[in-house]
């Protein structure tokens, strides 16, 4: 009885721990919104996808800075002061433009502060948006695909053998 | 298993090369000439501006938690009216032999391939063996959470982290500049030549007593600055072997004429 | 021990500890208790909200109250692993009724250890970052610094220690639970792992004891140099000195057996039954270990001043001289000399070693002055550094005191509660002397 009772302590205990450590990992991975619900329901899809505009034509900062650039709203007005302008989500861009206020977006792929990342960098040796963002031109609301965390940073840097591509500070800030 | 033991001799055969912890890809050196040096302190300021260093207030002073990753020494010798004055800025030494890192036990702070001896704010875990360590008293500790109240918060650098509560920070030799400079060295296709990067202390000294640059480049200021017969080392009995090396202030007999 | 002693007296003497409790009792461990939880754990919440910034450390000085705690309860810690190791390895007989009560505070003192290492610690939240284990970030831990050698000592000897400490407790547990009743009961048929005291299992208790008292004996010396490294590795004037490790093996070893002495002197007061167990014969054995101890101390001590003066440099001579010439660390040097250096000397007379002098007040000066001693080493050396300019004094906050003074309430209501729980003097080592007469006190 005793040791019986002793073996469901034992089991209890481990299974706890196990659970434990599933749940950490599948809540750090999952806890952030992957795809979060944006202020216009913007589709790459269409503008991406069906009309094939290239990445660069409203992310165009890219090759230039740090930063890939979120599109001023004037950019979206360029188009959309002709097109499709009595669409309900036109509509509600041309508010925005009419107020002076910028569109609220919702950051999907959020780097913390520590973290220096220039797409600058990472555009000019070639490598393809679609590596980390996925395959943006067939997604209505825009999805992480990738972890980004530390880990999955190092992995691409070790294969690709980029130079000091291991040290702290290449990264850090 | 197989894969993984030979990826572990292949980095230990990359360490047992005779001179790979000599090799660099810089040596990045200052050099600070204390007889053009007049204790103007325009350099501790740019450091507060250029690294986000929070201004702790008249308290925190008076207990010496200035956080100024660069501070100026005034030493006085003799009695008024018969006084020297010496001046000695001084800030981290990016140590070659640093005694900081060998006390940290997370590598939150470790000599990278440029020379300089960094620390990685986001890993430090705030053991203070690092500072404890240190023979030049330079690291900084952020005892509190130090908020930049509007609209201070405008004139962050926004290069440089804004560290938390609880974590080391030091001199970092303005690595976010060196880090700028190479990557325009890299767009142009070139490496970074002498002159390409200043700290802000450099670009700031009025008198032009600092020099920044690289060591192992032959033809550099700093090269030939660091052979002068004035030059010394702070503390260089200790073997920590320093990366800023100063130039000795030639003084006559007699009282100082700085005010 | 006395023969008239009977098998089932002192069962009844030593689980009469466990089940008899009087109101005052009650009123004490409340009082630690409340004291223990409003001294340390609320200033550390605190200090955890609001920094490190609440304590008194500054720019040179990154090192202080938290620190000296940290060596001092490592220090107590070492008494409880040597009676228990050595003195189990060597077969000493007197060891036996005092073993267990060391062993717990050795326990004890390691939680108070674990627990300062968090307490200083910057972002006590990252702590498992100084662990090697995998993860997705392909960081390690660096295994050229004194902290991580700490991290391995320190980890080792806690787990030992429980496990030794278990290991030991199971027959008496095992007995226990014929005896007693509700809760207890269940407790101790769980913890004794269905021990029956066949030959087979004392047989292979023993031979456990034997092979942990072994596994541990190194971790005597082991675990007190490694914390000494901390200090003697770095290039700092008043830490950098060879001496170090066999200095601060003897400190701990001295401050744990002043711990001891005072331990079981106090439970003798409470619990006088405890005098039937514990004589005058086993303060005579301590005592002795307390002045040996006392006289390598005060060599060490001598000579770490000297290598100082030998060495002659101007950094060494400032630290000197700070530490022995300014006040008021002038006075609280010469307080740790009289307390670790002289009073032990007292024993020497072997009529106040089981006196109320060599029973409280002795062990109370050395308590005292061991602390001292890693307060002048600590922050009083990290007052005078290299350049003068950072040159600055260290004054602890409340704070700092709070939780220094509530580790002390803590450690005894943690300790109150072991007693209740477990017996604190070894029932089946114990029984073994029973009859056997030691060898007589001259």
């Amino acid at each position: 009885m005793i040791l019986k009772s002793f073996a469901l302590y034992i089991i209890i205990g481990i299974t706890g721990i196990i659970t434990f450590i599933i749940g950490y990992s599948i809540n750090d991975y999952y806890s952030t919104d992957r795809t979060p619900v944006q202020p216009i329901e913007f589709s790459h899809q269409i503008h991406a996808g069906t009309n094939e505009i290239p990445c660069k034509y409203c992310h165009i900062y890219t090759e230039r800075s740090r930063h890939a650039g979120v599109p001023s709203v004037q950019r979206c007005m360029g188009c959309h002061s002709i097109i499709k302008t009595e669409s309900p989500l036109i509509e509600k861009l041309t508010s925005y433009w009419e107020t002076k206020e910028p569109i609220p977006w919702v950051k999907v792929h959020n780097l913390p502060d520590y973290v220096y990342f220039p797409h600058k960098r990472h555009i000019r040796a070639g490598l393809d948006c679609k590596l980390c963002h996925g395959d943006i031109a067939s997604m209505d609301r825009v999805t992480r695909v990738s972890s980004l965390q530390m880990g999955w940073c190092l992995n691409c840097h070790t294969q690709r053998g980029v130079k000091n591509g291991r040290d702290c500070w290449t990264c850090h800030q | 298993m197989a894969g993984l033991l030979a990826r572990i001799a292949e980095r230990w055969n990359i360490h047992r090369e005779p001179g790979f912890f000599k090799k660099l890809d810089h040596k990045w050196t200052m050099v600070i000439d204390l007889d053009k040096c007049n204790g103007c302190g325009a350099c501790v300021t740019s450091c507060y501006a250029e690294n986000n260093l929070p201004v702790v207030g008249k308290e925190e002073c008076g207990v010496s938690r200035a956080f100024s990753w660069l501070r100026i020494e005034r030493y006085v010798e003799g009695e008024y009216p018969d006084v020297k004055v010496k001046f000695i800025p001084v800030m981290c030494q990016h140590c070659s032999k640093a005694p900081c890192e060998t006390g940290c036990p997370v590598y939150a702070t470790y000599h990278n391939q440029d020379g300089l001896n960094v620390q990685v704010y986001n890993r430090c875990v705030g053991t203070f063996t690092c500072a404890t360590y240190c023979t030049y008293d330079v690291r900084r500790f952020n005892w509190r959470t130090y908020k930049f109240e509007q609209p201070l918060d405008q004139q962050l650098n926004p290069d440089v982290s804004v560290r938390e509560m609880g974590i080391m920070e030091k001199c970092t030799f303005c690595i976010q500049r060196i880090r700028a400079a190479k990557d325009k060295a890299k767009d142009e296709g070139k490496t970074v030549e002498d002159g390409d990067i200043q700290t802000a202390c450099v670009q700031t000294c009025p008198t032009g007593a600092m020099t920044f640059g690289d060591l192992q480049d032959a033809d550099s200021k700093v090269a030939k600055l660091a052979k002068s017969p004035r030059r010394y080392k702070l503390l260089e009995e200790l073997n920590t072997d320093p990366s800023v090396i100063y130039l000795k202030r030639v003084m006559k007999e007699g009282p100082s004429k700085h005010g | 021990m006395d023969r008239s002693i009977t098998y089932k007296e002192a069962t009844e003497d030593i689980s009469g500890i466990i089940t008899k409790t009087g109101w005052r009792y009650y009123a004490i461990l409340t009082l630690m208790g409340v004291s223990g939880v409003s001294f340390l754990f609320l200033p550390w919440a605190y200090q955890i909200y609001a920094g490190q910034g609440v304590t008194g450390l500054n720019a040179p000085i990154f090192w202080g109250l938290y620190l000296v705690n940290f060596i001092y309860w490592v220090g107590i810690a070492h008494a409880g692993t040597l009676i228990s190791a050595m003195l189990y390895i060597t077969h000493t007989p007197w060891r036996r009724a005092i073993a267990r009560g060391a062993e717990t505070m050795t326990f004890f003192a390691l939680f108070l250890v674990t627990l300062f290492i968090f307490i200083h610690m910057g972002r006590p939240w990252n702590f498992y970052w100084t662990f090697p284990y995998p993860s997705q970030r392909e960081i390690w831990t660096s295994f050229v610094s004194p902290i991580t050698f700490d991290v391995f000592a320190i980890g080792t000897y806690t787990t030992s220690s429980i496990v030794f400490l278990f290991f030991g407790m199971i027959p008496d547990i095992a007995s226990l639970s014929h005896t007693t009743t509700g809760w207890r009961k269940s407790l101790y048929t769980f913890l004794s792992f269905g021990w029956r005291g066949t030959d087979r299992q004392w047989h292979l208790q023993a031979k456990a004891c034997m092979f942990f008292a072994a596994f541990i004996m190194p971790l005597v010396v082991s675990v007190h140099s490694v914390v000494s490294w901390d200090f003697a590795l770095s290039v700092v004037p008043g830490y950098a000195k060879t001496i170090f490790a066999p200095y601060f093996v003897t400190g701990a070893l001295l401050s744990g057996f002043a711990g001891v002495l005072l331990m079981l002197s106090v439970m003798r007061e409470a619990y006088p039954v405890i005098k039937k167990y514990v004589t005058a014969y086993h303060y005579d054995r301590v005592t002795v270990f307390v002045v040996v101890l006392s006289m390598i101390w005060s060599y060490l001590t001598l000579m770490e001043v000297v290598t100082g003066l030998y060495a002659n440099t101007s950094q060494e001579i400032e630290h000197l001289k700070y530490k022995l010439a300014i006040s008021p660390f002038s006075y609280l040097f010469a307080l740790m000399i009289f307390s670790n250096s002289v009073m032990p000397l007292l024993y020497i007379f072997k009529k106040l070693r089981s006196s109320f002098i060599g029973r409280f007040i002795i062990p109370v000066f050395v308590l005292v002055g061991m602390w001292l001693e890693r307060f002048l080493i600590v922050p009083n050396s990290l007052s005078r550094k290299f350049l003068p300019w950072m040159w600055h004094d260290y004054s602890p906050t409340w704070v700092e005191v709070s939780i220094t003074a509530g580790a002390f309430f803590f450690f005894i209501s943690m300790f109150m509660i072991f007693i209740k729980v477990f017996p604190i003097i070894a029932i089946f080592e114990v029984k073994e002397d029973i009859g056997i007469p030691m060898r007589k006190p001259h």
